[in-house]
């Protein structure tokens, strides 16, 4: 659904030190290492970024262009699904929480070299980025659905797999890359934007648009006038916490919470405040919501 | 001007605006019904923060690309044949290959692990500072290349006689070379400035949160488009035409000068 993102190549992450005390140890030893420890704050084996109390701050990538999961309020701070689900995970791990904004393509290298420690960011757990990054249980699953016109006679995503037919995607998202492989005798367009899309169906000018199941049913409610989706949900996906390699406490910490928090009905919480519409749209077409 | 051509000027102009004035009404009367002004009012802080940042990030990185644009035009003209040909090579590595890549290998890969934490430590925020100074290499290559040809095309009679009279090579330079050269190399300084402007909205995929990032979430998240895009194109606008304006009165200047 996001771009897909997948750089290869190993990047070194980055090495913390921790605080040596020489106290309880006799005097030639304790010399020795406090000499070892200022060599390794002379070599930045710091911790990072720490907080008043000394606790490492938690900093969260993520690609503020994709509300309501991550957007920007009017003071253009960091709000959204997303941001909430940071806040209770900084929370529940007891450490300050930093929002670092970033363009999607920036978020994998950041996380590489270890500039920011977690992704959350509706980025899908696909097997391209499980060979650069690791990957938490999944949050939330979201498929691919299809719009198209209002009085299209089209009922099924099969029958969109014909020559004369014309399938409206973004390019370099998982819509394009499954209209390749499921319509490949379909004709596809490609556009930058969801909104080119959505006119080219609107207006007759393409079949189908493919996209992932929340976006295409918040624009088919938005066109309901031109436009409808198809009931079949294709090529199911998860978005999961990303998180470097080899980071396996932060690993198993997230998981924790992840389950904690849907034990909790947190999901349920998140759902009802930002997407109460699109969860009466998922109820009504009888598709289980993507947040769970 | 005789009357004729000044009524032949009126009528142009007339025919001129009745056009310009037609598409307008076309184009923006069809969206006006889209669009709703009072979005972009709500999102001013947002927008107004993105864009004293990209104002700054500008402004710094014009400031140290011409300071490097100079040292490459210098060491290129170095009489040591080594700096010469690492001048050469850097100059044609940064010209040559993307800014994305420089952004994303030399933040990631190699300023960030090196610079991050000491300008964390000094209570400095890394990601603008780095991003200006690989933004400032970028446009210094090109402006090393635009100031080499300009001072090489000062022929070189023009040195020999200043050497003759007894200047030094400082004051070639001083009196002599940059004067002239400064007028014929302003047209394309500040064209490469206006792109410089333009290309720090790039600074995003390292999280700067500029101008174009901001306005570009304030779109998606308000499903905002007219409302999103002529604030963006008025906000660039207001940072270039002065830089292009500057240009020209410079050029003037130094016409009168030589």
């Amino acid at each position: 659904m996001r771009k897909n993102h997948a750089r290869r190549g190993t990047i070194g992450f980055r090495n913390r030190g921790g605080v040596l005390t020489s106290h309880s140890m006799n005097r030639r030893r304790g010399i020795f290492f406090t000499a070892l420890g200022c060599l390794a704050a002379l070599t930045a084996c710091k911790p990072p970024e720490e907080g008043h109390s000394g606790v490492r701050e938690l900093r969260v990538g993520m690609d503020l262009d994709y509300p309501p999961f991550e957007t920007q309020n009017k003071n253009g701070d960091p709000d959204g699904i997303s941001v909430d689900l940071a806040k209770a995970l900084a929370a529940s791990l007891g450490r300050p929480l930093r929002i670092v904004p970033m363009d999607f393509s920036g978020l994998i290298p950041a996380l590489r070299t270890g500039n920011i420690d977690l992704v959350i960011s509706s980025m899908t757990a696909n097997d391209e980025r499980r060979k650069s990054i690791d990957f938490s249980d999944p949050y939330a699953w979201t498929g691919l659905s299809l719009l198209v016109g209002k009085e299209s006679p089209v009922e099924s995503a099969d029958a969109l797999d014909d020559d004369g037919r014309r399938i409206a995607v973004i390019a370099g998202t998982t819509g394009e890359a499954w209209a390749a492989r499921a319509l490949s005798r379909a004709g596809r367009v490609v556009f930058e934007d969801a909104a080119a899309c959505v006119a080219e169906v609107a207006q007759g000018r393409a079949d189908a648009f493919v996209y992932d199941t929340l976006s295409i049913h918040r624009h088919a409610a938005r066109h309901a006038d031109t436009t409808r989706t198809l009931k079949d949900v294709v090529s199911e996906e998860s978005w999961a916490v990303g998180i470097a390699k080899g980071n396996d406490t932060l690993l198993r910490e997230v998981n924790a919470f992840l389950a904690g928090f849907r034990a909790d009905g947190g999901f349920k919480v998140l759902a009802d405040r930002w997407l109460r519409e699109e969860q009466a749209i998922f109820e009504k077409a009888g598709i289980p919501f993507l947040l769970r | 001007m005789n009357r004729r051509l000044w009524i032949a000027n009126l009528t142009a102009a007339l025919v001129v605006a009745g056009l310009l004035g037609a598409l307008f009404n076309a184009v923006f009367g069809a969206l006006a019904t889209h669009t709703d002004w009072s979005r972009a009012w709500e999102y001013r802080g947002m927008l107004w923060q993105g864009w004293l940042t990209t104002l700054s990030i500008a402004s710094a990185a014009l400031v140290c690309g011409m300071i490097i644009g100079l040292l490459f035009m210098l060491g290129q003209r170095s009489n040591l044949v080594v700096v010469r040909w690492c001048c050469r090579g850097i100059l044609e590595f940064l010209r040559d290959t993307p800014l994305l890549v420089h952004l994303l290998f030399g933040y990631f890969v190699i300023l960030a692990p090196l610079l991050a934490r000491p300008l964390g430590a000094a209570g400095w925020n890394d990601k603008p500072i780095i991003g200006v100074l690989i933004l400032s290499l970028f446009h210094g290559a090109y402006l090393g290349e635009i100031l080499r040809g300009a001072v090489e095309s000062i022929p070189r009679t023009q040195w020999d006689s200043a050497r003759a009279v007894g200047f030094d090579r400082i004051q070639v330079y001083r009196h002599v070379i940059i004067p002239q050269a400064l007028r014929r190399v302003l047209p394309a300084i500040a064209g490469s400035f206006v792109s410089l402007i333009k290309d720090s909205s790039l600074l995003n995929v390292i999280g700067v949160t500029e101008f174009f990032y901001n306005t570009r979430n304030f779109i998606t998240g308000t499903y905002a488009g007219l409302e999103g895009y002529v604030p963006l194109a008025i906000g660039y606008l207001v940072l270039t035409l002065p830089v292009a304006w500057l240009a020209h009165w410079l050029e003037r200047r130094f016409r009168h000068e030589t």
